[in-house]
């Protein structure tokens, strides 16, 4: 499984931007009109309709998809120059679990 | 009926919540420091050196112990969807505690869709290592690639909804 020929990694930095803006976007609609629902609808709290949730909202929005961004870039090497870390070439023997009469693979 | 059971188990309110914090804590936390210690640094390896064999040799084996490194996360999380409710039900909660409906929201509408993903990709039709005993070169890197995608994508969203949720539940501030 180790020939060069396989399919690269199709996502980048466009994509991961994307992902995020729109996620933040959709996970805090999500919420904060099912806050709506369960507060004001369903137990008639007037308080989740005012200009403090919205604003709250809008906030956390903006710093979650900057941050979600932000944090796949790095997890996914696109910062920094990976000079903290040098790869040395051994030879070992990697631990597979065993095949055990019966089971199938899990 | 379902009264004489919710009154035999007020009792044991505590005890419910002492299991549910476990699993909550076991589900957050059990394959934290293999993820960001062993998982990210042998995929950042990858996606410097994406052609060299010696490291996606390392990738693909990483990637199949990742998918047993969550056994222990993926035993929690249905404790904690059934120890939830349990709570909620046998002291009476109700939404009217924003932070509660913030936390059910959350749990709900975020995490449970993540946990099934994740199931699938661990022992479903991605399991790595099923795919790797049958042969299937093309479908292995694709769903190694389609993994790491998933995790790049939820591992800042747990980490910041994982803490929140503790906190709303501690904390129980509105």
């Amino acid at each position: 499984m180790n020939e060069p020929d396989l399919p690269a990694f199709p996502w980048g930095p466009r994509d991961y931007r994307r992902f995020a803006n729109w996620l933040s976007v959709g996970i805090h609609l999500y919420l904060y009109l099912g806050m709506i629902v369960l507060l004001y609808l369903v137990n008639g709290q007037t308080w989740i309709l005012g200009w403090k949730p919205a604003a709250i909202t809008l906030v956390s929005g903006v710093l979650l998809a900057r941050l979600w961004y932000r944090w796949m870039m790095q997890l996914d090497a696109r910062y920094g120059s990976g000079r903290g870390w040098e790869l040395w070439s051994r030879r070992v023997k990697l631990p597979e679990r065993a095949e055990r009469p019966g089971a199938g693979p899990t | 009926m379902l009264e004489a059971v919710r009154d035999w188990l007020a009792p044991g309110y505590l005890y419910i919540k002492a299991v549910h914090l476990f699993a909550v804590m076991a589900w957050i936390w059990s394959a934290a420091a293999a993820f960001a210690y062993i998982l990210v640094p042998v995929f950042k390896a990858w996606r410097r050196n994406p052609t060299d064999p010696e490291v996606i040799e390392l990738r693909n084996w990483a990637i199949e112990r990742w998918d047993q490194i969550v056994d222990y996360e993926h035993i929690a999380f249905p404790v904690v969807l059934v120890s939830g409710p349990l709570l909620y039900w046998v002291a009476g909660w109700n939404t009217a505690s924003a932070w509660l409906a913030l936390k059910l929201l959350i749990v709900v509408g975020i995490f449970l869709p993540i946990e099934i993903i994740d199931y699938y990709v661990s022992y479903f039709g991605g399991n790595k290592r099923r795919l790797r005993l049958r042969g299937d070169r093309l479908a292995f890197e694709r769903t190694v690639q389609w993994h790491w995608l998933f995790l790049l994508l939820t591992a800042p969203i747990i980490m910041v909804f994982g803490t929140l949720v503790v906190f709303l539940a501690v904390v129980k501030p509105l």
